[in-house]
């Protein structure tokens, strides 16, 4: 859809036409006789309500609304670590809500200060008391790879329509690529490779208001990187990207483990459940795809805007793996449950 | 009072002011979004021989912490004068003046913020004086509230400011430096021009409520004028193509 900076509103600007009753949306107010907009923002008008696609401002945690951030831990207390999620409140994690058994005290053992992980709001309160949770399939704590912070507003625009960004952004750049909604990636990869990734999410940054984004994107990512190995657009064709993905990882846990200098005689929580699923994925991706195609991960029911339906993030495939493959992934993951298992007896 | 502007005709025979303006005419104005990368919105505006560089911080967390609001955000704004913003050197740091300032304009930015959105935060302004030439504290508001609505912080409205005054027993828009320094009234003023609400009034010197109610009537006029430069200011930063 093109826009142009008519579409643009600014504080103040009243939204609905003259006469005409419409419902205050995100990013609007009601003053009582119009809807008016309180940020500068591209207007998206769903049904009878009046949204606004903002431009900018900062990551707030709503309640309910369970985002998958990266997180960074910046306190450890005796029951609980301090993370930063990028925004204006800090968020918790509680000791019960991370999958590991952890004894009064021992916060440290697990995760320290300038850890990162990949975490989901759990709760927000009234006073933005927010709470996050790693005890979920592919929460964990992150070893390798590189952080990339942009503007969160622009984050629905990075995974773009369908996830169809990230998977392009993927497929060229050959990374692994997490996308947090607090405006934080996690990528993973050559590190010339993500350079040019983190020069794309630049680009797209700077642009994300423009129409042709994608092709523009491409156009940038095709001239820095030539041709992606295979159709990005046809899943089946990333599964052997997914089956590599999986072992890198599983290599990069072996190599973590020979040298996990932590835990002494503790029994060794374990570092890395979260294994990506090796099951069928809890979400379905959108109708329009074949089941078979599950994507891995779905993040978060994009906010009214038409342009991220269904954001994906991926880290990992999901099906047809030869058992062999994954079998120490089942093993992870099974030991995973039972610690939880453990706990929830408690 | 005093000085060397006793003598200062302050309107010629054609109702011309000093600098060739006409009473109701403003200075000059170029406003431009961004500018502080590192802030989460910031904007430029040169009005005149004055030149205001704002830039917003936030919502974020607020310390120390029993400064915080329960229920709703703080709009904190730091106005400062650069040394070199003068002829005579100012000395650096706050002083009871730019305290004032500070203020004021926390006071009118709170009003038009929705300071409930962000309990316990705060919305950190910047206002640097880079030069001065009368009028600061207008220009200072009108690039503040540009900053923050670059940095998303959601707002009702935009606030425009611009002052009028009386010199030479003629009521005028916009004094300038030597009009601010000689004349006989300064009455700065801080709008929502859409609702019509006043969010900053100052006034320095004195005047009759016919001389008030005509200094008033200008204002309203030129925010509006200001008011559409700067809803073009902001429209600006997203039209431009390619990165």
């Amino acid at each position: 859809m093109s826009r142009s900076n008519k579409d643009i509103t600014v504080p103040g600007t009243i939204m609905n036409p003259p006469g005409e009753k419409m419902q205050a949306g995100n990013g609007t107010f009601w003053n009582g006789q119009d809807v008016v907009a309180n940020i500068v923002g591209l207007r998206n008008q769903r049904g009878a309500y009046m949204n606004l696609i903002p431009m900018g401002g900062r990551y707030v945690p709503q309640p309910r609304k369970n985002d998958l951030i990266i997180g960074i831990i910046t306190d450890t207390a005796p029951s609980y670590w301090t993370v930063d999620i990028n925004s204006p409140y800090t968020a918790m994690l509680h000791v019960n809500d991370c999958p590991w058994k952890v004894d009064f005290g021992e916060t440290v053992r697990y995760l320290n200060n300038g850890d990162v992980i990949i975490a989901k709001i759990s709760e927000v309160g009234e006073l933005r008391k927010v709470y996050v949770s790693l005890k979920e399939k592919g929460l964990r704590r992150l070893e390798s790879g590189h952080i990339i912070t942009m503007s969160p507003s622009k984050v629905p625009r990075v995974i773009g329509k369908k996830g169809s960004m990230l998977s392009m952004l993927k497929a060229y750049t050959n990374c692994r690529i997490f996308v947090g909604q607090n405006g934080r990636l996690w990528v993973d990869g050559k590190h010339e490779n993500i350079l040019v990734l983190e020069e794309a999410v630049n680009r797209i940054e700077a642009m994300s208001h423009m129409p042709g984004l994608t092709t523009e994107i491409e156009a940038f990512l095709k001239s820095r990187l030539g041709e992606p190995s295979g159709d990005y657009r046809e899943h089946d064709d990333r599964r052997g990207d997914r089956r590599d993905d999986r072992r890198d990882r599983r290599d990069d846990r072996r190599d973590r483990r020979d040298e996990r200098p932590r835990e002494e005689a503790k029994p060794e929580p374990v570092e890395e459940p979260k294994e990506e699923p090796v099951e069928e994925t809890d979400e379905p991706a959108p109708v329009e795809e074949p089941a078979a195609e599950t994507v891995e991960d779905t993040v978060e029911e994009a906010p009214a805007e038409e342009t991220t339906e269904e954001p994906v993030i991926s880290i990992v495939g999901a099906d047809g793996e030869p058992a062999d493959d994954i079998s120490e992934d089942i093993k992870e993951e099974s030991e995973v449950k039972e610690v939880i298992f453990e706990e929830e007896g408690d | 009072m005093g000085g060397g502007g006793e003598d200062l005709t302050f309107i010629d025979d054609e109702g011309k002011r000093l600098d060739g303006r006409k009473p109701n005419e403003l200075r000059p104005i170029k406003m431009k979004l961004g500018g502080v990368p590192n802030a989460d919105g910031s904007a430029l505006v040169e009005w005149g021989d004055n030149k205001v560089m704002a830039a917003c911080y936030g919502p974020r967390e607020l310390h120390p912490k029993h400064k915080q609001h329960p229920m709703r955000a703080l709009v904190q704004v730091t106005y400062n004068m650069a040394p070199f913003s003068v002829s005579d050197r100012k000395r650096p740091g706050p002083d009871r003046r730019s305290q004032e300032i500070s203020k004021v304009l926390s006071e009118a930015l709170t009003h038009v913020t929705f300071v409930e959105q962000f309990p316990k935060a705060t919305i950190d302004v910047y206002v640097e004086i880079l030069q001065a030439s009368a009028g600061t504290r207008c220009v200072g508001l009108t690039a503040a509230s540009l900053a923050m609505a670059d940095a998303g912080i959601p707002m009702r409205d935009i606030v425009t400011s611009v002052a009028a005054g009386k010199v030479g027993g003629e009521i005028v828009l916009d004094l300038s430096k030597e009009e601010d320094n000689f004349g006989e009234a300064d009455l700065p003023i801080g709008m929502v021009v859409n609702s019509g609400e006043v969010v900053l009034l100052q006034m320095d010197g004195h005047m009759t409520t016919a001389e008030f109610e005509k200094a008033m009537g200008l204002i309203e006029d030129a925010a509006k004028e200001i008011y559409g430069m700067q809803v073009d200011a902001i429209k600006a930063k997203y039209s431009e193509v390619g990165a």
